[in-house]
């Protein structure tokens, strides 16, 4: 029902392919949506379509992970719906998106799948695949996770560090969680703010009269975001589970992220196109309209360093992917929170501005090659999700989501121009290099000269599989390594002292613990005194001072620490 | 010129008669090496009524006073063991060491002064149980004492007792616990709130770092896979879950502006957490102790159960080996500044109670008695400092961080005369066969230790000479700390000022704003109230062209006029910093 006959053959001629790990001259002959030959002087079908690349790169189309299209928020619905965010996307060169499904706290999770799929599958004009979030944590939830990942095509889950009392998860509610998705090939993905202090400091800021949209940086400052990293990879880690940082808002939030990857752990960051884009001093714009425009959370840093250090950690490898976090209201919307910045819907634009700014942040200014280009745009997520090589590469076999990119554009990125529905655009005003000059989706043309052509309903869903090997093959040694064993002993049988019965790990109750008063009587004037005469020799000797011993008896339990 | 001197010495330090008998009120040390943290020199010092009154060459003295020949050995201000819990009561029990053994056992290692954590039951109340400390030490202490409060549960009323046991009872530092769930354990909002009440009051605030929920979880799991010996202890409390809640307590001090300091520094990774916060500016401090610096948690792999049960102690010992070195390490480069014990000593059948659950073994280690050799032996001996800095980390620094200096922790005219006469070239070996302790482990059994103390002097008197100690018991008086040590406080203080937020002034707004329903989007909402994303599909969406691109709602934007910035940087936001760490 989708392929038309006319354009289900498409042939690129002089074309330099462009992947993660290398460049090359070739043709690319595509068929049904799907890559069939690449090479020079390909025999092909005549009458095929073709377009002259003429030595332009041709990329894998980018895959924006973070979405939020047409997101409920109390009532209203954030203003890009899938039809209209998929061809903003497009519109940049990306040619794949992973939207959020977001529950009701105590709602389930495989309805509200159903819902986001119902709407995207009706609206989608490019391929898309599903994170589901997790806003509570029940026998019935763990229940529908595991449906999800064995037969709905969904291998990753979202908690929230914030939002107190609404999504927040307390560190119990983590720990189970990153168990669970462990054991089920899932990969945790992480909102990381630390959601208790965040509801102490906006009461502080409100008290004190702020309410405009700078209160909500002033009550988010950094740290509170790298707390919350630092915490779910200490979790992560404990139990062996891959952990996937969405929105790296901050440099701190970012150090602690490249720290942790050099100890070993498992986990990916995601700056988002704001981030890299743009900093919060907008915050304090006096049109609060505009200001309010940049709420989103973790909120854009103040530190007006920070997107080019966050461009930095992307072109060394520290930080892994990039998503927009695209997630739209209108100036109405927004100004349900005027007179309080906490009511102040979040989110901000980027699905169309993420493939042309990184290009002019990163490569244009030298910190990364056209491949690794390629990686943070696009392979690194479809090899997270488990989709590589179907997306985020060239090759025979590979679906026909291409992109030619035109290096020497240069357009300026304006809310008059953008193909969104808000009315306010982060990036208003920046001169971006590098721009989508012909984009191919599932082997169609959507984009060529300028024009979009794209048909509502035409994106498939893309399942996703678990035990993704880019994330799980290292968690599967280290599995097999973390074995705990105890230490045979024989029994202790010697004396043991009275003591009240409840355990210290329990609730106590104030009367089932006798007061400290009296001391047991002892005699205070010999002072070697010993109660089970005199030490037991041990069986092992006695390391001397100074020796030292470089694994412990019984294993290492931190299974990061691979030396 | 006599007589004058003969009237002073009826004035006695402390109330009670049996601790200052006439013979031991005057003390001349000669020929001394005088070590503060600052400097060394030569000196004489004379003492008097417990407290030093003259320092120099050819001092003039009352005939007939006792006098110590140093022979240039070095004399320095007598340790300060910031962390003890002597007679801890634990589920019925107490601790082995009372207030007696454990002062003795101090005095016999040159430490002069402890500070216990007072440790009140849920539902006692913080000033109950302070009370029952004193009561405790006064009757029972050999040396000065002060006394930690510990925050085992937050209500309106501990804010209240918080206030009057820092402004009447002369306690400045309160300990909260990130650890023991459902016990001790204060959830990050509740520490919030505590840490903004101990700035407001010039406190200190004390953290038993380790994130109590991954630990609750550990254990269980461990105890599923059938460990349930000492190893299970150190198994369900790796490192990371410390350096964890490190992190953390540090995070929310910064946002509360509060002056940290972490207890018990025991593994590689909180250590590297606290000196990565004090590089960025946090005031916080940390707080190895002797176990830590001093043996590792191999020993819980021991098969013998008692032995490996005597290392228990929260957080654990590290399993990595070279963690003594590097918090040695840390400790001489300032990273870390000040040593504790946290002694808390278990006899063997204490211990096992929790013979057949790790979770059940009552925690503590010994190191009152050789905080101060292991320290000399590890860092001075080694290199790693020197006899300046030994008095700093071990005195110096604990007496300004808690307001008692110059009263303690220096030897100067007006100071207390606490006093070590240390000697570098003693050795000995530990062992529970020697120490001062009613316990039959000692977790440094067999190491041997350079540098000892040769005389302790403790509020004037000798306590130890010639290896024999002359203690007194209960002649140990509380020592009252103020509020806002200047030490801590002055950076607090200019950032408070500095960090005072403003809103922008703006029109208001008076543009379209959108119905939505009533709950708040972060406060507690009732799940009735809230719409489910299932009905929302019927709500009616906004109509939109769909074949329109450009499609704009307002047309130009308010601002336009205003020139773009994309390439340029400012390099302060125009509303201030809100982090106030962030000095650069």
């Amino acid at each position: 029902s989708l392929g038309h006959s006319s354009s289900e053959r498409l042939l690129i001629k002089g074309g330099r392919i462009v992947n993660d790990d290398q460049s090359f001259h070739a043709d690319i002959y595509m068929e049904d949506g799907v890559i069939k030959q690449i090479g020079d002087n390909l025999i092909v079908p005549g009458g095929v379509k073709t377009v002259e690349a003429n030595g332009k790169m041709v990329i894998p189309g980018g895959i924006d992970i973070h979405t939020h299209f047409q997101m409920p928020y109390r009532g209203t619905t954030t203003v890009d719906d899938f039809n209209q965010g998929s061809k903003a996307a497009l519109a940049g060169g990306t040619t794949m998106i992973v939207d959020h499904v977001i529950p009701e706290p105590g709602s389930s999770l495989i309805e509200a799948y159903d819902q986001w799929k119902q709407w995207a599958d009706e609206k989608s004009c490019c391929d898309y695949a599903l994170h589901v979030d997790i806003t509570h944590w029940d026998d019935s939830v763990k229940q529908e996770v595991e449906t999800l990942i064995k037969d709905k095509g969904v291998n990753s889950f979202q908690v929230y560090m914030a939002y107190k009392d609404y999504y927040q998860m307390s560190n119990k509610e983590l720990y189970e969680i990153c168990s669970f998705l462990a054991e089920h090939g899932g990969i945790a993905q992480v909102h990381a703010e630390n959601g208790d202090l965040i509801a102490e400091e906006q009461a502080r800021m409100l008290q004190m009269g702020i309410t405009g949209p700078e209160g909500h940086v002033l009550s988010r400052p950094e740290e509170l975001e790298a707390e919350a990293v630092f915490r779910a990879i200490t979790i992560a880690s404990q139990t062996n589970c891959p952990l996937y940082v969405t929105k790296v808002m901050s440099k701190s939030a970012a150090d602690v992220i490249s720290q942790a990857r050099k100890k070993g752990n498992v986990v990916f960051g995601e700056p988002i196109t704001a981030s890299l884009g743009t900093d919060g001093t907008h915050y304090w714009s006096k049109n609060w309209a505009k200001a309010a425009s940049f709420v989103t959370a973790p909120p854009l840093s103040p530190d007006p360093t920070t997107p080019d250090y966050l461009n930095t950690l992307l072109a060394s490898g520290d930080l892994n992917v990039t998503g927009s976090a695209h997630c739209t209201f209108s100036v109405a919307q927004k100004a349900i929170g005027k007179d309080d910045f906490t009511q102040i819907p979040e989110g901000v634009n980027g699905t169309e501005e993420r493939m042309a700014l990184i290009w002019d942040k990163a490569v244009t200014t030298g910190k990364m090659d056209e491949n690794m280009f390629v990686a943070v745009t696009s392979t690194n997520a479809a090899k997270i999700l488990n989709l590589y090589p179907r997306k985020g590469r060239v090759a025979v076999g590979s679906d026909a989501d291409l992109v030619i990119w035109d290096s020497d554009s240069v357009r300026t990125v304006s809310a008059k121009t953008h193909n969104s529905e808000a009315e306010y655009n982060v990036f208003e005003g920046m001169e971006l290099r590098g721009a989508p000059l012909v984009v191919v989706c599932q082997g169609k043309i959507v984009l060529e000269d300028g024009t979009m052509h794209v048909i509502s309903g035409s994106g498939r869903f893309i399942p996703c599989t678990p035990f993704p090997d880019f994330a799980y093959k290292r968690i599967k040694a280290r599995k097999q390594l973390a074995v705990l064993r105890a230490v045979p002993r024989g029994l202790y049988d010697g004396p043991v002292s009275e003591f009240s019965p409840m355990s210290r790990g329990g609730t106590p109750s104030a009367s089932a613990r006798t007061s400290p008063t009296k001391p047991p009587v002892r005699n205070l004037h010999h002072s070697g005194f010993s109660l089970a005469g005199p030490t037991t020799p041990d069986d092992i000797p006695i390391r001397p001072a100074g020796r030292r011993v470089m694994v412990p008896p019984g294993g290492r339990s931190n299974i990061t620490s691979l030396s | 010129i006599l007589l004058c001197l003969f009237k002073n010495s009826l004035f006695l330090p402390c109330g009670d008669s049996s601790c200052s008998g006439p013979m031991s009120d005057r003390l001349l040390v000669k020929g001394a090496k005088i070590v503060n943290d600052d400097q060394s020199f030569m000196a004489d010092i004379y003492m008097e009524d417990g407290v030093i009154k003259q320092l120099g060459e050819n001092l003039i003295v009352p005939g007939g006073v006792k006098i110590i020949e140093a022979h240039g050995k070095m004399v320095m201000p007598g340790g300060i063991d910031v962390h003890t819990r002597f007679q801890m009561p634990d589920r019925g029990m107490v601790s082995a060491d009372d207030f007696y053994q454990g002062t003795r056992a101090a005095l016999a290692g040159g430490t002069t002064m402890i500070v216990d954590h007072v440790v009140p039951e849920r539902g006692v109340g913080l000033m109950a149980a302070f009370n029952q400390w004193r009561e405790w030490a006064d009757s029972k202490s050999c040396c000065d004492y002060s006394l930690h409060v510990d925050i085992t549960e937050w209500h309106k009323g501990i804010q209240e007792e918080m206030e009057s046991l820092v402004k009447d009872h002369g306690v400045n530092s309160f300990l909260v616990y990130l650890a023991y769930k459902d016990v001790f354990q204060l959830s990050d909002s509740e520490m919030y709130e505590v840490f903004s009440v101990i700035r407001d009051l010039g406190a200190i605030a004390q953290v038993h770092a380790e994130n109590g929920d991954i630990i609750a979880e550990e254990q269980r799991r461990i105890l599923d896979l059938g460990i349930t010996g000492p190893e299970g202890h150190a198994l369900s409390r790796p490192e990371e879950v410390e350096a964890e809640a490190v992190n953390r307590a540090v995070t929310v001090a910064n946002q509360t502006n509060c002056p940290l300091y972490i207890t018990k520094v025991m593994s590689k990774s909180s250590a590297d957490v606290i000196a990565s916060a004090r590089k960025k500016g946090a005031v916080v401090y940390g707080e190895p102790i002797s176990a830590s610096l001093g043996t590792d948690g191999t020993h819980y792999w021991s098969k013998n159960w008692a032995t490996a049960a005597a290392y228990i102690t929260s957080p654990p010992l590290s399993t990595d080996p070279t963690t003594p070195d590097y918090l040695n390490s840390l400790l001489a480069c300032g990273d870390l500044q000040v040593t504790g014990s946290a002694h808390c000593t278990f006899s063997t059948s204490q211990r096992a109670v929790g013979k057949d659950d790790f979770t059940l073994i009552p925690e503590g280690t010994n190191g009152t008695e050789e905080r101060l050799s292991l320290i000399w032996d590890k860092c001075v001996v080694s290199g790693k400092m020197d006899e300046n800095q030994f008095v700093s980390v071990t005195s110096t620094n604990a007496a300004k961080i808690f307001n008692m200096y110059p009263r303690k922790g220096r030897i100067a005219v007006g100071s207390d005369a606490d006093l070590v006469l240390w000697d570098p070239d003693v050795s000995k070996i530990i062992s529970a066969k020697t120490h001062n302790l009613s316990v039959e482990h000692n977790i440094f059994e067999g190491m041997e230790v350079r540098g000892g103390p040769l005389v302790v002097i403790s509020q004037g008197k000798v306590v130890l000479e010639e290896g024999v100690l002359h203690t007194t018991e209960g002649c140990g008086r509380y020592v009252t700390r103020k509020a806002f040590p200047d030490h801590v406080y002055k950076r607090i203080k200019a950032r408070s000022r500095l960090t005072e937020l403003r809103g922008v002034p703006r029109g208001q707004y008076d543009g379209p704003v959108c119905d939505v329903a009533p709950s708040p989007k972060v406060m507690s909402a009732t799940s009735t109230a809230k719409t489910s994303p299932t009905r929302q599909q019927n709500a009616a969406q906004p109509m939109r062209n769909l074949h329109q691109s450009g499609f704009s709602l307002s047309g130009a934007q308010v601002d336009d006029n205003i020139p773009r910035r994309s390439t340029q940087r400012i390099v302060a936001p125009p509303g201030g910093r809100a982090n106030i760490t962030s000095l650069g």
